[in-house]
Parts: C-alpha cells; sequence; structure tokens
C-alpha cells in the first residue's frame, strides 16, 4: 500500500514504500538515540505507537520516552502509546507460535484505523530471540512471511 | 545471517538504507523448503 500523508523519518532518512526495518544497536544509548525521534514524530502526528519490549525494560522506556518529552502516561492513558511485553505478544503461553504471531501483527495494524489512528509505528525489541525458547527457529520464517502482510499497510514496522 | 535478509530496509551504524541482502519472501520460503528436504515448512 502507498504510504498515507503521513510522513514517516527514521534515522535522518524518511521511510518510503518499504516499511519492514531491521535494526541493530550497540547500545540502549545508540537505540534511543535513534529511535526517539521516530516515536516521538508519530505522537505528535497523532499516530498510534505500538511498542513489544523486554518487561525488564518497561520503566527504563517510559523514563527514556518521558526524557524525549513524550507525555508517555497521557498517551498510555488514552491508548494512542500502547506497551506489550514479550509475553503479551511473541512469547504468549511461554513460546513462540509464528502463526499467533503473525494472527496478532495483522490484529494490530487492522486495528488503527478502527482507533481513529492514521497510522501505528509498531516497535519491536527482538532480544527474546537470542535465548534458547521453544518455537525460536520459526522466527525467520515469521519474519518473512511478515513480507506478505506488511506491504498491504502503510504502517512501519521496525 | 537468515534475519537480516527478510527485511527490505535495515538501520546499521546508525543508517537507513535499502537492504542489499533482502530475499522477497515466495524465494525465501522455497529456500526453507529446499534446506527442509523438500517438506513444507
Amino acid at each position: 500500500m502507498e504510504p498515507t500523508g503521513h510522513a514517516v523519518r527514521l534515522a535522518g532518512a524518511e521511510l518510503k514504500t518499504s516499511r519492514h526495518v531491521c535494526a541493530f544497536f550497540h547500545s540502549p544509548d545508540e537505540l534511543y538515540r535513534i529511535l526517539l525521534p521516530f516515536i516521538k514524530e508519530g505522537i505528535e502526528q497523532g499516530e498510534k505507537a505500538f511498542h513489544i519490549i523486554d518487561p525488564k525494560l518497561r520503566a527504563e522506556h517510559l523514563r527514556r520516552l518521558r526524557e524525549a518529552g513524550v507525555d508517555a502516561d497521557g498517551a498510555e492513558a488514552s491508548g494512542q502509546l500502547e506497551i506489550r511485553a514479550w509475553q503479551e505478544a511473541y512469547l504468549r503461553g511461554g513460546h513462540f507460535d509464528q502463526d499467533a504471531m503473525l494472527a496478532l501483527i495483522e490484529e494490530v495494524l487492522r486495528s488503527g484505523p478502527q482507533q481513529g489512528f492514521p497510522l501505528i509505528r509498531l516497535m519491536a525489541n527482538m532480544e527474546w530471540a537470542l535465548e534458547d525458547r521453544p518455537g525460536v527457529d520459526d522466527l525467520v520464517e515469521y519474519e518473512t512471511r511478515l513480507n506478505f502482510i506488511l506491504p498491504r499497510y502503510p504502517d512501519p514496522v521496525i | 545471517m537468515d534475519i537480516l535478509r527478510t527485511h527490505p530496509m535495515v538501520i546499521i551504524g546508525g543508517i537507513l538504507q535499502e537492504n542489499p541482502f533482502f530475499v522477497p519472501p515466495e524465494e525465501f520460503l522455497r529456500e526453507l523448503r529446499s534446506r527442509n528436504g523438500g517438506r513444507p515448512v
């Protein structure tokens, strides 16, 4: 799908029609230096932010958002910002189920317009995949299958 | 690294760029299937 009128800037460049991004960072500082402007731009444009993170880092994530000037608490309360722990997304039931996760991603992307958001910026931390968990071998197949789904939506997925 | 090959865009060294290693999903699934001895993945 062609992007909507909402420009998406990421890492100093405009993200055009291909919006499935693999991002490597050396440190949390580098991650937030690159991603905070992207997150903040979306919040300011009235878009939804959907973040899947390590549950241990939830407080730190919120602190980084607040420090960048994002009203994280207000955005969470209004539903504009939704933060899910790995166990509420990739690892429901304690293991990775690629079909369930593909269904969840599609459900999330469909829910944006239903909730009145012009775009969803989905950001997922994948470090759980470095751990030895059941189903983790299916991750590559899941990621390639996402490329059948994501082109149908304008939303960036990192 | 297979994961890198499943994303059309990549950020490395803080720079966003088109990923030259990206493999379209039809082709990648075929490759996974052939690795798997022809069984559906």
